[in-house]
């Protein structure tokens, strides 16, 4: 047995365990709501603000590099927080969202156009590096998701109102705007630092697919969270050891083994019906 | 210079003596009658929450620092907070809470338990050799404490000895009122056969008449097992057992269990004082007891 | 009136080539515990331990602590050092089979523990904040060794803990100790250690999570002089989480990583999860499986199963 190989993708899994746990939870409120795709444009914000910190020269592995990306988030995510709207007015939000997807994808490819290891940039976005993730980033990671979990933790309530019964949030006389605003930017800290490691798509994933899974066997928030996180953990073993044993990149290799974990959940499902 | 400490001195000790008694219990149940005693020249808070179990309470710091600013801490005692409560007071170095001080109080001193066991040891389970604690559940029971907590209450701030005995006195009478009206209630059920969960409701089946003639927990403090569920249901059918009575804290799968394989109703009823909505204070707290009872007894 | 009198059992296996010595099955410690109040002014805690089956019974605490003082208790005798939160853990009590790499090779495989007087100031602030100061032998720690039987060494930490909901507490502590070493220089020991834990406040044995992270530096100038050159400067971290999945399963990891430098850098790291299985608060099986890997070497596991049992009036452990 080659104990190297397993203690060198340690770090990788343990990440995949922590993306995993905090995204599912998140991926739940995300479907509620309805706007599937605010995260995946947040996350290329955020991949956005990665590559303008990159033209900078500023350091790959810094707090300058996260803090220019953060910022570029949580532009978006205020920009998202006020223009949701319950009562569809004139411009849908999914169209918002649909343009600032587009601009940003854009943006970066015009940015990194002249610049000599841009093919590359982008490609790290798009499916990130977990391979190379180290100890420190998985103990970094742990404590910021686990700040932002006791927070959601304290206010759960209020959260999962305003995702799940926004109505009902509304007659109890609290503030939409406010704890959007809170649900959005704690979202946005941690695509941040999730798109760091796993690049825009595999973030994405792991929102959507654990909670789509989840959503497909339970009705209660606390069955989909056992399942989504079920699978979520049984995908980041597969795909991890896949993308060892066959040499390919781990995020793409992930996405594919959700996409197809997705398609076998709904045969199973209707089947069973 | 004197003079400046002096009057210092003095006008402590005397806005002292104007600010209310610190109480401290383990539980709400004791916070719920303390409250009633002392009314406003007492401020009393609970360590455990109704919904906690008070066996297994963590000795968390912030405990600590509460209770090392009490003037007196009321436990329940027969060991039910050993595990967790020696160390709070030994943490909190504040010499008058210590036990022999009369700002240590251990209200079962007032009363004489059931379940005291000569021979115990832990192959039984969890045991709780001299005797069981949950007696608050015990209204009669409970009059004595009231009488002791008002004793203690006057003993550390004698100056309003007066409005303790008043309102004691008051406590006592909406009790014995309440006692009549419960034991009216369900007078109509003595005999009546249950099972349990954990011996916590033990005092409150012998207020009523009732006849625990077994418990999910094959023994105390072991979570149930299907065999043991099993083994239950035989119990139940021919005992004709009508209630399932569990504790609103435990996991209620093993009570659903039994009660779908027999004609028993399963009660889920909170254990102790705050452990929910409708149970915030002990009066509250027994009458919707009751009234559960009551209500799967038709 | 008797002291509340315990003993505890620790029935270890341990097999793979991480394991430097005393691989297979033993008995690994037994320790009896005797507490109880002396009078109304002491607290006494008496605890002697017997390691392995050829052991000889030494005292492996053994203090006296004040009762009834405001504010301040005094702590005198021979025990358990307040630095940083894994030193105070008994064998027994650690959440892993094994201790953290970083108190084995900085602090000493036998842990710091030595005589001396502690006094632990509750200091009045909303939070729980304690300060504990100990005057210790230097002489007879393992930390420091100094030549001198009347050397002394100092040991401070500072406490803190906050509730951050009303089932989530943060603790974070700071420790300091320094004292003349083997080679008649001063070491000194710097320890951080941040603790969050999440327990479910219904009912019992619910959801527990516990993350806990400490950072220890030591500096031992001088001891690459001696005729056995020794570390002198090391410093590491270990980080391990916790959680009760079940009323009767705990479920966790730890990450080790220590460096320390005499002629070379010596760096390990190791990484090892765990399973519990707690039918009741006074039995233990824990089954414990990890990764180390020094510099220079290839990775090496071990695997560790422990039966851990306590009879008697033991008790309760620190939060």
């Amino acid at each position: 047995m080659n104990w190297e190989v397993v203690q060198f993708l340690l770090p990788a899994f343990c990440i995949c365990l922590i993306l995993t746990g905090i995204h599912v939870y998140l991926g739940i409120h995300v479907i509620s709501r309805g706007v599937i795709f605010v995260d995946l444009a947040l996350a290329q914000i955020a991949a956005l603000g990665a590559t303008v910190a990159f033209l900078l020269g500023l350091p790959h592995e810094g707090g300058a590099t996260y803090f220019v990306s953060l910022a570029f988030t949580l532009i978006g995510a205020a920009i998202f927080a006020t223009t949701r709207n319950v009562e569809k007015r004139r411009i849908p939000q999914e169209a918002i969202i649909g343009v600032t997807y587009a601009i940003s994808s854009a943006a970066i490819i015009i940015l990194t156009d002249k610049s000599s290891h841009g093919a590359e940039h982008i490609k790290d976005m798009l499916v990130g590096n977990i391979l190379w993730v180290s100890w420190r980033d998985v103990l970094t990671t742990l404590g910021l998701y686990t700040a932002i979990s006791v927070f959601h933790y304290k206010f759960r309530k209020n959260f999962l109102m305003i995702s799940l019964h926004p109505e009902e949030a509304k007659a109890k006389k609290i503030s939409l705007k406010l704890w959007d605003l809170f649900f959005y930017a704690s979202f946005g800290f941690v695509i941040t630092s999730s798109v760091k490691v796993a690049g825009v798509l595999l973030v994405f994933s792991y929102l959507v697919v654990p909670s789509i899974i989840g959503m497909l066997f339970s009705s209660s928030v606390k069955g989909r969270l056992a399942i989504g996180w079920s699978v979520g953990f049984f995908a980041s073993v597969l795909g991890l050891t896949a993308s060892y044993i066959f040499d390919l990149p781990t995020g793409a290799c992930l996405v594919v083994l959700f996409g197809l974990l997705l398609i076998l959940a709904g045969c199973i499902r209707w089947f069973v019906k | 210079m004197l003079i400046k400490i002096l009057s210092t001195l003095i006008f402590i000790t005397v806005s002292s003596a104007f600010a209310n008694l610190r109480v401290v219990t383990t539980t709400e149940d004791l916070r719920s009658v303390t409250q009633a005693i002392g009314g406003e020249f007492v401020d009393v808070s609970s360590i455990a929450k109704g919904t906690q179990d008070p066996h297994f309470v963590e000795a968390k710091p912030s405990y600590l620092v509460a209770v090392s600013r009490a003037d007196l801490l009321i436990s329940i005692g027969l060991e039910l907070e050993s595990g967790w409560l020696p160390l709070l007071i030994r943490g909190a170095r504040q010499p008058k809470l210590m036990p022999g001080e009369p700002g240590c109080l251990s209200v079962s001193e007032a009363i004489t338990p059931i379940d005291v066991r000569s021979q115990a040891d832990r192959s039984q389970g969890d045991v709780h050799p001299l005797g069981n604690p949950h007696f608050m559940a015990d209204p009669e029971r409970v009059l004595l404490v009231a009488d002791l907590i008002s004793k203690r209450l006057s003993q550390l701030d004698p100056s309003h000895s007066k409005e303790f005995a008043e309102n004691l006195l008051k406590f006592k009478n909406q009790l014995q009122d309440k006692i009549t009206i419960w034991k009216k209630k369900l007078g109509p059920c003595r005999g009546t056969k249950v099972i349990g969960y954990h011996m916590t409701f033990n005092y409150l089946f012998k207020f009523f008449g009732f006849e625990a003639v077994g418990f999910l927990e094959p023994k105390p403090g072991i979570q149930p097992t299907a065999q043991h569920i099993l083994s239950l249901v035989e119990t139940a059918k021919s005992q004709k057992v009508k209630l399932i009575v569990v504790e609103s804290f435990f996991d209620p799968k093993p009570g659903q269990t039994l009660a779908e394989k027999t004609q028993a109703k399963l009660v889920l009823i909170p254990a102790y004082v705050g452990g929910d909505e409708q149970s915030k204070t002990y009066f509250d707290w027994m009458d919707n007891l009751v009234t559960e009872l009551e209500k799967n007894l038709k | 009136m008797n002291p509340a009198i315990s003993m505890n059992g620790l029935f270890l296996g341990n097999w793979g080539p991480a394991i430097a010595e005393g691989k297979g099955l033993k008995l690994q410690e037994l320790e009896g515990q005797f507490t109880a109040a002396v009078d109304p002014y002491f607290f006494a805690n008496f605890i002697l331990s017997i390691e392995g089956a050829d052991g000889s019974m030494s005292p492996e605490e053994a203090w006296v602590s004040t009762l009834g003082l405001p504010v301040v208790s005094l702590k005198v005798g021979k025990f358990l050092q307040n630095f940083g939160k894994n030193n105070l853990v008994h064998t027994h009590a650690q959440p892993l089979i094994d201790r953290p790499l970083v108190n084995q090779l900085i602090l000493g495989e036998e842990a710091f523990n030595t005589s001396g007087i502690q006094a632990d100031i509750l200091v009045p602030l909303p939070w729980y904040v304690n300060l504990s100061v100990a005057g210790v032998s230097a002489k007879t720690a393992d930390l420091f060794s100094a030549p001198k039987d009347e050397a002394l060494a100092n040991v401070t930490r500072l406490e803190n803990l906050w509730d951050l909901t009303d089932a989530t507490t943060l603790g974070f502590g700071i420790s300091y100790a320094f004292g003349n070493n083997l080679a008649s220089k001063l070491s000194q020991f710097l320890g951080a250690d941040l603790t969050i834990k999440y327990v479910s406040p219904k009912g019992r044995g619910n959801l527990a999570v516990i993350w806990t992270n400490e950072y220890i530096q030591g500096w031992r100038p001088g001891l690459l002089t001696l005729a056995v050159p020794d570390w002198e400067n090391g410093h590491g971290l270990y980080s391990t989480l916790m959680a009760r999945v079940h009323p009767n399963f705990w479920l966790g990891g730890r990450f080790d990583e220590v460096s320390r430098t005499s002629s070379g850098t010596d760096k390990r790291t190791a990484e090892n999860i765990v399973v519990a299985y707690v039918p009741t608060e006074f039995s233990t099986v824990r089954l414990q499986s990890g990764l180390t890997q020094a510099t220079g070497e290839e990775t090496k596991w071990q695997a560790l199963l422990q039966l851990n049992v306590t009879i008697g009036s033991h008790p309760a452990h620190a939060y």
